[in-house]
């Protein structure tokens, strides 16, 4: 019968498709690790990390201000808000840094614009048709599997590129059977996109079931950012993993009952890092992770106790190596003279000139290189240094 | 042997060829997609939203109200997408469905606003669904006044600064009378009409914010309601035009002016050709398609039928890749169901694109590299063989490939789905083969 003929055929084709390894790794170019929490939605630095000591801060703010006893002074001038106590305990650890007054180069107010600037890393949103971090990727070296690992579904811009990342998210889907990924992988030989796709998938898959990454995870994983970072965590900490990942924290965007909703959206955040943290351990001391949203929010009130869209906010910088527990900020002022266009915390600092700081002190990148490729156009935003304790 | 044209109606203007499609296609190509293009009614199925507003919240006015007359939130939603799923797989007008779920996107509201997931299935059966064919301004209008987006976007709890409601209230020394929300002027000019670039102001959105206040819903009956209590008075500028002061109707025309500008035209048209063409769609595409969009005032009849017209649309390459809710639906119609069990909804939430569940106002992306990532390969593929082990083993996966790709078909995907191991195996292998992945 042709069927049993066909078949034989078939399996002999097969067995001349060579598979990537799914196993052997090459040696890894760095052991440095890096995060990039992006707060999309625009988070509202103004309470989550309260400038108490500026004298308008209460006017402004009304029942917006954060009262003192509902946060953790740091340095005399700035809080962190109660809700953030993990990240108050990396701060006495010297292992958090809080910048302020930071936003992007973009200045009007489109989170979708903003998102695209910020992940673009170029000097005009949709300018760079891929993200900077994997430009950053394809500087790092040649590795076999890929370095990159986007969290939590589809793939962020910031990520997207020509280097090869792997992504991952909880399912509960049983596995693909073993074989069948191999009949698979010969079905879209000849799709490159698919096959290049797939390649990736089997390998963090694997990845996945090392870290532990099937237990069941309940709930929509977009408010089980905490789950989802401690298997990134553990994935990042293997020796042979990736070494670079994003991941979203979302709940920002609060134009009504911000007083009500916030705090929420901080405790989420602080349970996310406290357990990206505690996965990573192990690698600790070669770990960065940079936390920023893509703009701040209206110093006033609007009209339903929320906040829009604004220009500057707060972000985050930790690791086991980072130069923390000080409050890095060029402060603008918060009185309406001080404000930009009459209603946003005024932006005194480059949040390029961050990312810039943070691959040099992780990945020794150059200067140069990362003016070239990196973050194109970035002239004027000169990287921060001692990001890093020596 | 079917036509490369009609394989082209069916899976890249329709949602992917039921078995027999293909043939009952035959010759008539475009016959079959300009059929289509008609006056489109509600689904009867689906219960009218002000009725279910009046029977959910009518008269509830406190939180914890709101909380308890949400509770049966979620199987109502069940019931409604069960529904929808259903009308998409057995549809035999597939390309003004699959119209339908583009114009949703387009104008999206999210269940991520719990409070709007009773009404989302509503407010494509009764905002979108009617116009598709119709004004794209009537489209706008739909939106603005539906119960969904009212509350997704806030617009229902933005009120004029210097309306006749605060002023009473600050005579009444109440202490912090509600005011303006802008959320929803800037998304209507962001992503419903001008596009990010479209050329307004953070002034424009203000000016418009403040026309929109007062259209809101009338909360003992359901429903859209403008309160002209809450309405902030005094003429405003918009992108350089003067609006009126006359209550509701400067709203009206606001919208309308938006709906028409030729930044609308281009935004829409650069939208639709994506779609339908491909991720970064040729100039000529679009501006084809801008240009019909004003000339005929906004007519998506018209527009619709430029788009069919358009050479670019039927080029034999398979150029999009289909997002979760395509590659499930196209699924689900290439093995003939006829009925859809609820638990199939789970699919799409499990493959990244829960249906009305779009993260933010702009809706679900629609390129390649928002789908096609390791990860949710690996989902499509452990998806199509938990489909596959549930299939009957009479259906033939051969035959199916053939009768729903025509001749994109590839020898190499006959060959692999000749030689599989068993027919489930075979039945996965067709879902994902690329030519069933791409459109």
């Amino acid at each position: 019968m042709t069927n049993h003929l066909d078949r034989r055929m078939f399996l002999a084709a097969l067995a001349a498709v060579t598979l990537p390894a799914r196993v052997s790794f090459a040696a890894m170019p760095t052991d440095k690790r890096f995060v990039f929490v992006i707060l999309r939605g625009a988070m509202d630095g103004l309470t989550a990390v309260p400038p108490y000591a500026d004298r308008s801060y209460k006017s402004a703010r009304l029942t917006l201000a954060v009262a003192e006893a509902d946060m953790t002074q740091l340095d005399g001038q700035f809080g962190l808000h109660k809700e953030l106590g993990s990240l108050a305990k990396l701060y006495a650890k010297k292992e958090l840094l809080v910048l302020h007054a930071v936003a992007t180069s973009y200045r009007d107010r489109s989170h979708f614009d903003a998102q695209n600037l910020l992940e673009g890393g170029g000097s005009a949103a949709h300018e760079q048709k891929d993200g900077w971090l994997n430009r950053a990727l394809s500087l790092l070296g040649g590795s076999r599997q890929p370095l990159g690992l986007a969290v939590g579904g589809t793939t962020p811009l910031v990520l997207t590129g020509t280097t090869p990342i792997a992504s991952y998210a909880p399912t509960a889907l049983p596995d693909a059977d073993e074989g069948f990924l191999e009949l698979a992988q010969r079905l879209m030989a000849n799709d490159p996109a698919l096959s290049q796709a797939l390649v990736s998938g089997m390998g963090s898959a694997d990845m996945a079931d090392a870290a532990g990454g099937n237990m069941a995870m309940p709930g929509n994983p977009r408010r089980n950012s905490s789950g989802l970072a401690q298997v990134a965590g553990r994935m990042l900490s293997a020796a042979d993993g990736p070494r670079l990942a994003v991941l979203d924290v979302g709940g920002w965007d609060t134009h009504v009952g911000q007083v009500n909703r916030l705090p929420q959206a901080l405790r989420q955040l602080d349970a996310t890092l406290a357990a990206l943290q505690q996965s990573m351990s192990s690698v600790w001391n070669d770990t960065m992770v940079v936390v920023v949203s893509e703009f701040g929010r209206t110093v006033a009130m609007n009209g339903n106790n929320g906040t829009d869209h604004g220009t500057a906010t707060a972000a985050f910088v930790m690791g086991g190596k980072v130069d923390g527990g000080r409050v890095l900020a060029n402060w603008p002022g918060l009185a309406s003279s001080q404000l930009y266009q009459g209603r946003d915390l005024a932006p005194t600092m480059d949040l390029r000139s961050l990312l810039k700081g943070a691959l040099q002190a992780q990945y020794g990148l150059s200067a140069g290189e990362i003016d070239r490729l990196v973050f194109p156009g970035s002239g004027e935003a000169a990287a921060l240094r001692d990001l890093v304790r020596a | 042997m079917s036509t490369l044209a009609a394989t082209i109606a069916a899976n890249r203007f329709g949602l992917g060829a039921r078995p027999g499609e293909l043939g009952e296609i035959g010759g008539a190509v475009y016959e079959w997609l300009l059929s289509q293009i008609k006056p489109q009614a509600p689904l009867t199925a689906l219960e009218n939203s002000a009725v279910r507003f009046k029977r959910l919240l009518g008269g509830v006015e406190n939180m914890s109200g709101i909380a308890a007359a949400l509770r049966p939130a979620r199987d109502l939603y069940i019931k409604d997408m069960t529904l929808r799923t259903q009308q998409a797989v057995t549809t035999a007008a597939p390309f003004a469905e699959r119209l339908v779920h583009f114009w949703s996107n387009h104008f999206a509201v999210s269940v991520e606003r719990v409070v709007v997931g009773p009404f989302v299935a509503a407010y494509e059966n009764e905002a979108i669904r009617p116009n598709i064919f119709g004004k794209f301004s009537d489209m706008v209008l739909a939106s603005a006044r539906h119960v969904a987006m009212l509350t997704y976007l806030d617009n229902v709890r933005s009120i004029g600064p210097n309306s006749r409601a605060v002023q009473r209230r600050v005579q009444e020394r109440e202490q912090q009378p509600r005011g303006l929300n802008e959320n929803y002027a800037r998304e209507v000019m962001e992503l419903h009409t001008l596009g990010v670039d479209g050329g307004y102001t953070q002034a424009d959105v203000l000016s418009l914010a403040k026309i929109l206040t007062g259209w809101s819903l009338n909360r003992r009956e359901g429903g859209f309601e403008f309160k002209a209590v809450a309405h902030e008075p005094g003429v405003h500028t918009v992108m350089g035009t003067r609006f009126a002061d006359n209550g509701e109707q400067q709203g009206v025309a606001a919208l309308r002016f938006l709906a028409a500008h030729t930044a609308t035209a281009k935004h829409i048209a650069t939208k639709l050709a994506r779609h339908f063409i491909a991720d970064e769609p040729p100039a000529s595409a679009v501006d084809a398609l801008a240009s019909t969009f004003t000339r005929s005032g906004g007519d998506l009849a018209v527009l619709t039928r430029t788009l069919i017209d358009l050479q670019e649309a039927w080029q034999p390459q398979q150029l999009k890749y289909k997002s979760p809710q395509e590659h499930v639906i196209s699924s689900l119609r290439a093995i003939g169901s006829r009925t859809i069990e609820p638990a199939i909804l789970s699919s799409f939430e499990v493959l990244g694109q829960r249906s009305f569940g779009a993260p933010s106002p702009q809706g679900w992306p629609d390129k390649q590299a928002n789908w096609l990532s390791g990860d949710g390969l690996m989902r499509r593929i452990e998806w199509s063989q938990a489909l596959a082990k549930r299939l009957p083993s009479t259906l033939d996966a051969r035959r199916i490939a053939v009768d729903v790709l025509g001749p994109w078909l590839s020898g190499d995907t006959a060959f692999m789905l000749q030689g599989a191991p068993s027919n489930t195996e075979a039945l996965a292998l067709l879902f994902l083969a690329p030519e069933f992945q791409r459109r």
